[in-house]
């Protein structure tokens, strides 16, 4: 029967820790999770290979996320051209900070259920909020063994059948909720403010671009991992548009930044 | 970048990377392990009447200092009159909500009725403990009509334990919200007998008592959900708090 | 004499390429009371004839709801029937669970087509004797499957299972083109006297008792019909027989 249940689009129950008929793993709390005689089982205790910000907003007739490329290694911005993004069927987008391998594995995991839908071919899509609930379920499970998959994830799309835009959020504790604006890693100090003080619902697509572009702005200046190469999505009701990379015009040449902090008066410090 | 580091570290990783204090032969490995808990903040609370119940819950969701959501919910209707209010930690919350809607359901299909509240009441309790070593991160009230129409109000703590009380509030702003419900319904050190408050003064008072919490407490404020179970069923409303 | 030496376990082929087992379980289908099942565009009605096993006994149950969106009549085994009910009832939580979403109808009924198929290809099973007919409603609108104990399934506009269900089908093969458009309340008179005619061959009257509908649809819950909501149907059937036949009054039945 486990088969039958791979092919109708699900995979096995012990997957993401719920069985119908029976409960959590519970061994997996009682101390050591050493399976017998092998080596240690190997838990996530931290992220190795981070990326920092998303955000994500709905507007007038849709969501936008965006997203830089950047991935790093400890404090090291290793990685310049990471795309972050991974498309689920033909009307959700999903979004990723933290641990870009588990984004990596996540990522093949949604493919492989999508596809596991389309073979189905009954005219059955999920919904932008079904993909979040799977995440929420698949993120929940995974900390409940101890060994999270460590990432935030936003996701923006159509919901088909309320006809109305979508974002939500999931994280490694298995989080999850919709929300009107949404931003992760470093952008949720550094980002959230802006956008409480300029998000309008009513926004245009372009008004919104603008504004996430500004906070990726303040990010570039003020993150040390943020990148200047930024990337969004745009899930509307005719469907997912991911864009180019593409470099914000950014400043350096201010005239305090440029003199020797020695020349300056002690009062005309650059903060 | 992501506080989620387990305590202390840091402070070694500071201490080993001076070098100022040498690291004692005898110190055990360090052992970096994923806490899986958090609390995402927010308070319930609910008080029985004669022959209705009112639960209020805040909708705020936080991590640490920072707000998630404004707009959260921390509640999930169950039947047509019982109402589960849960604040601690928001993944758990939604976790055991679904279960028990599972369960409910299946108790409707082999009995082909809703369950009471108490039953439902009994169920909640039982979850807890099943999970009594691996325990949810929630502190719930369940709130209802019994079967005699008469309000329900049952309190917990997170491995199950519980009782049916007048009132009970539960979450970061519980000890704001207990001492005026002691005082305002509970009637304690009152000098003089005071009349038990109509079903209209109670959700007034349930209301001020959410905003008052929501001024003091950081992690209550922006909306009140507000539900009213009398033999109409469930009703919902929503109130605004304080938004900062 | 003649004995089959092909037919005692479904794991054997007949010479003619025919599996005997198989074909004894869908015999079974046709051993229950009739049930019938029609779709409107934006509705699915199932209708059952119940039987009590003696005068003492309550009727047997027909219809099983398996959740909000989706439910089935049983014809053939009971107790094979309820095996399924359960399963499918687990499916419908687990998809609810996960993905907190209703589980499409189609889904669902493969689902109860790859079980039932298992069933015809392991050494010491026996084939589900019950055939089903599963109404419900998706994202995809309301659906109305027919499944068979040898794990095949099709979808209908309308159908009927069981016992003398040539005459329900006869009449519902006659009018199914106008069902499309028509209103619940004539998609259940449509039930109604397609279970009549099955159940005017077997000499039986239809009564609240002996009979049970249920609707589905988008907007409505999968809903078996009281005694008191189905009366106001039968009622409704009992005077356009009565027009029908010139309006005399109806014929005493004690």
């Amino acid at each position: 029967m486990e088969d039958c249940l791979r092919l109708r689009g699900r995979r096995a129950p012990d997957n993401y820790g719920y069985s119908y008929h029976g409960d959590y793993n519970q061994h997996v709390l009682c101390g050591s999770a050493v399976s017998s005689g092998q080596e240690p089982i190997k838990h996530t205790t931290r992220p190795i290979t981070t990326s920092s910000t998303v955000i994500g907003l709905k507007f007038n007739g849709g969501t936008i996320v965006m997203s830089d490329t950047g991935v790093c290694y400890g404090n090291m911005l290793r990685f310049k051209s990471c795309e972050r993004f991974c498309q689920v069927g033909d009307r959700t987008v999903v979004a990723a900070s933290g641990e870009y391998s588990d984004f990596q594995y996540l990522t093949r995991d949604l493919k492989e259920m999508d596809t596991r839908d389309w073979v189905q071919e009954d005219g059955c899509s999920r919904e932008p909020s079904s993909i979040a609930a799977y995440l929420g379920r698949t993120f929940y499970g995974q900390r409940s063994r101890l060994d999270p998959y460590w990432n935030q994830m936003i996701m923006a799309g159509w919901q088909k059948t309320s006809n109305e835009p979508y974002l939500g959020y999931i994280d490694l504790y298995g989080t999850t909720f919709p929300e009107d604006y949404i931003a992760s890693g470093f952008g949720s100090y550094l980002a959230i403010p802006l956008l409480r003080k300029e998000y309008r619902p009513d926004m245009t697509e372009d008004e919104a671009k603008a504004l996430l572009q500004k906070c990726f702005m303040a990010l570039f200046y003020r993150d040390c991992t943020g990148l200047s190469t930024v990337q969004y999505a745009v899930a509307t009701s005719a469907g997912i548009r991911l864009s180019d990379v593409s470099t914000l015009t950014h400043k350096w040449d201010y005239k305090l930044w440029l003199t020797p902090t020695s020349q300056l008066p002690v009062s005309a410090s650059s903060w | 970048m992501m506080g989620e580091w387990s305590s202390g570290e840091g402070l070694q990783q500071h201490m080993q990377s001076h070098g100022s204090v040498p690291r004692p032969v005898s110190n055990p490995p360090m052992e970096h392990r994923f806490m899986p808990y958090q609390n995402n903040g927010g308070t319930v609370f609910a008080v029985a009447g004669p022959t209705y119940a009112v639960a209020m819950a805040d909708t705020r969701l936080s991590s640490g200092m920072r707000i998630l959501s404004r707009n959260t919910t921390k509640c999930t209707q169950l039947t047509s009159k019982c109402v589960v209010l849960t604040g601690g930690m928001q993944a758990e919350m939604v976790e055991l909500h679904k279960r028990m809607k599972i369960l409910i359901t299946q108790y409707e299909h082999a009995h082909r009725r809703e369950p009471s509240v108490n039953a439902v009441a009994q169920l909640l309790s039982t979850r807890l403990y099943f999970k009594r070593f691996f325990p949810y991160y929630t502190f719930n009230v369940v709130v209802g009509l019994d079967e005699e129409g008469k309000g329900a109000v049952y309190g917990y703590d997170a491995i199950g334990s519980f009782e049916r009380i007048p009132y009970v509030s539960q979450g970061t702003g519980a000890e704001l919200v207990t001492s005026v419900l002691d005082n305002q319904i509970g009637k304690t050190n009152q000098t003089k007998q005071l009349e038990p408050l109509d079903k209209t003064d109670l959700i007034d008072l349930a209301k001020d008592v959410i905003a008052a919490a929501g001024e003091r407490d950081i992690y209550t404020g922006d909306y009140a959900e507000v539900y009213v179970i009398d033999e109409t069923g469930v009703n919902k409303s929503k109130v605004d708090l304080r938004k900062e | 004499m003649y004995r089959n030496l092909y037919d005692t376990d479904p794991t054997t082929w007949s010479p003619q390429g025919r599996i005997h087992q198989i074909e004894y379980a869908m015999e079974a289908v046709k051993q229950g009371t009739c049930v019938v099942g029609l779709r409107s565009k934006t509705h699915v009605v199932l209708g059952a004839l119940k039987k009590a096993q003696t005068q003492m006994s309550s009727h047997q149950q027909k219809l099983y709801k398996v959740d909000d969106h989706v439910g089935f009549a049983a014809s053939g085994l009971t107790a094979d029937a309820r095996v399924l009910a359960s399963y499918m009832r687990t499916q419908c939580q687990q998809e609810k669970y996960e993905f907190d979403e209703a589980l499409p109808v189609g889904r669902l009924v493969a689902d109860v087509g790859d079980r039932s198929q298992a069933n015809t290809q392991r050494m010491g099973k026996r084939p589900y004797g019950v055939g089903l007919l599963v109404a419900g409603s998706d994202m995809t609108g309301p659906h109305l499957f027919e499944t068979c104990p040898s794990g095949n399934y099709f979808e209908y506009e309308a159908m009927a299972l069981g016992s003398r269900c040539q005459s329900a089908k006869t009449y519902l093969e006659k009018h199914f083109k106008t069902f499309k458009e028509v209103s619940v309340d004539d998609l259940i008179m449509h039930a109604l006297k397609a279970l009549k005619k099955a159940s005017e061959t077997a000499d039986d009257e239809i009564t609240a008792e002996s009979v049970d509908i249920a609707i589905v649809g988008a907007e409505q819950k999968f809903k078996i019909l009281s005694n008191e909501e189905l009366q106001v149907y039968l009622d409704r059937l009992a005077s356009e027989v009565t027009a029908a036949e010139g309006g005399e009054a109806p014929m005493d039945t004690t």
